[in-house]
């Protein structure tokens, strides 16, 4: 979701309250999430998709058990829909391969076989839902969308990362953020300019937009001067505006250990504007110097492949910047982890931490 | 949209008018091979289908397809040719029944 600067209007997404029935709020959302359905007749899939995808969830479907079951075990989605009966692997180890997977994720499951037996074992299960089909739209998508703001809510914190240009957030932290998205935290980005010194400033933007939907995060683009961002008034004002619309509990920004003027002003403007939030940490840029000094370091072993194909979407910027290249992202992911025990981390510098 | 299944009339959702077209169209294919199935005695195959029409014809707006499935379903379960005989012919007379009107 792109904010435009100044307005900062609040925003409808999945961090939003429980809808009642036949609440507007069930109209088209963008961004409510990832949601796996596993589904073996045609028919019901079809409809299901359409009507979760209606509702602004991406929706990744599989006809199998077995599928459905190593689907439910990888972590990026935030909600699972399965029917009980299908080939090869039930519904409810659909459910169990999910909860072992991540606990918090609410899961869902649907039979035309409504039984006593059957509703025992989905309890057993630590299903969240039940549903007995045939299914009625409202009410099957008012549970939907109850199950996903309730996943958001209830582990949710808010995290703003900021940037001074498009990438720079998802080079430092994209892959501390992919852990915060699963694990129901929001996620708010703020590019303090549109990055027009290093390409079109509207394809940058909508590169941007793109890398958002997919991490599922509010993007909030501002319009300073590309290599002029100030670190006085206006900036601050731009940071602090973000920070009282979204409250959020954590930050990241962009060290002051930094060759890249824009990049020190970002840290320096937000040590001002996010003086009241606990907890404040800074990411690496390419353009780090070797005097940054990280202190924490978050294992994203799972999200790195995720973190590059977040960083591929910045097709402006990969031809002339080196450092965007595949093996450079993992090569730094890397080297930080011999601090460690190895794998591949994102390293940060602590100012504040709770 | 509106489509008049038997005497019954059912209101489509905009958004689900193609798949509702496709729904019937397959279910109209099923009317079909339930006759062959009907006559080969394979109740095992018959049940298959009319359980997945249970699940799905009330989502797509078709209450009574639906309740037909059902007690297809459990004439198959109960091997009762004779019940399901039955219930196929209804079936097939309901699905030669469909009109559709485009709502104003």
């Amino acid at each position: 979701v792109i904010v435009p600067i100044p307005s900062l209007l609040p925003l409808i997404d999945a961090g939003q309250s429980i809808p009642p029935a036949n609440s507007p709020s069930l109209l088209p959302v963008k961004n409510r999430g990832r949601l796996l359905l596993v589904e073996d007749n045609p028919d019901q899939s079809r409809l299901l998709e359409r009507w979760f995808a209606a509702l602004g969830f991406q929706v990744v479907v599989e006809d199998d058990g077995e599928r459905g079951v190593a689907r439910a075990r990888e972590r990026g989605f935030d909600l699972v829909v399965t029917d009980i009966e299908l080939p090869h692997a039930s519904g409810l180890d659909v459910a169990r391969a999910s909860k072992a997977t991540a606990p918090q994720r609410p899961v869902v499951v649907m039979t035309a076989h409504a039984s006593v037996d059957y509703a025992v074992q989905a309890l057993r299960a630590e299903v969240d839902e039940f549903l007995s089909k045939p299914l009625e739209r409202a009410a099957t998508c008012r549970v939907v969308v109850q199950l996903a703001n309730k996943h958001t809510n209830q582990t949710g914190q808010t995290v703003l990362a900021i940037g001074a240009h498009p990438d720079d957030i998802e080079i430092g932290v994209g892959g501390t953020l992919l852990k915060h998205r699963e694990a129901g935290d929001r996620i708010v980005m703020l590019t303090l300019s549109r990055g027009a010194r290093g390409g079109p400033a509207d394809s940058r933007a909508q590169e941007s937009e793109k890398v958002a939907e997919m991490m599922r995060a509010t993007l909030v683009m501002g319009d300073l001067i590309d290599t002029a961002i100030p670190e006085g008034l206006e900036t601050i004002d731009l940071i602090a505006q973000a920070i009282r619309t979204y409250k959020p509990a954590r930050i990241y920004t962009h060290s002051e250990k930094d060759t890249h003027q824009d990049h020190r002003s970002a840290f320096r403007a937000t040590m001002v504007a996010a003086r009241g939030i606990p907890d404040f940490f800074c990411y690496q840029s390419p353009s780090s110097t070797v005097e940054f000094h990280p202190t924490r370091f978050v294992e994203i072993s799972d999200q790195l492949e995720q973190k590059f194909e977040l960083i591929q979407q910045y097709e402006t910027q990969i031809s002339t910047r080196p450092y965007l290249a595949k093996n450079m992202v993992l090569a730094t992911a890397h080297y930080w982890a011999r601090f460690c025990g190895y794998g591949s981390v994102e390293p940060l510098e602590v100012i504040r931490s709770s | 949209m509106v489509i008049k299944v038997g005497v019954r009339m059912t209101r489509i959702d905009p958004d689900i008018e193609d798949l509702v077209f496709d729904f019937l169209a397959q279910r109209v294919r099923d009317g079909q091979r339930l006759g062959l199935l009907l006559r080969d005695g394979n109740y095992a195959e018959i049940q298959r289908i009319a359980h997945a029409l249970r699940g799905s014809a009330a989502s797509y707006g078709f209450q009574r397809l639906s309740t037909l499935g059902t007690a297809l379903e459990l004439a198959a379960t109960a091997g009762d040719a004779d019940a399901v005989s039955a219930q196929v012919a209804e079936l097939r007379a309901l699905l030669d029944s469909l009109a559709v009107e485009m709502a104003p």
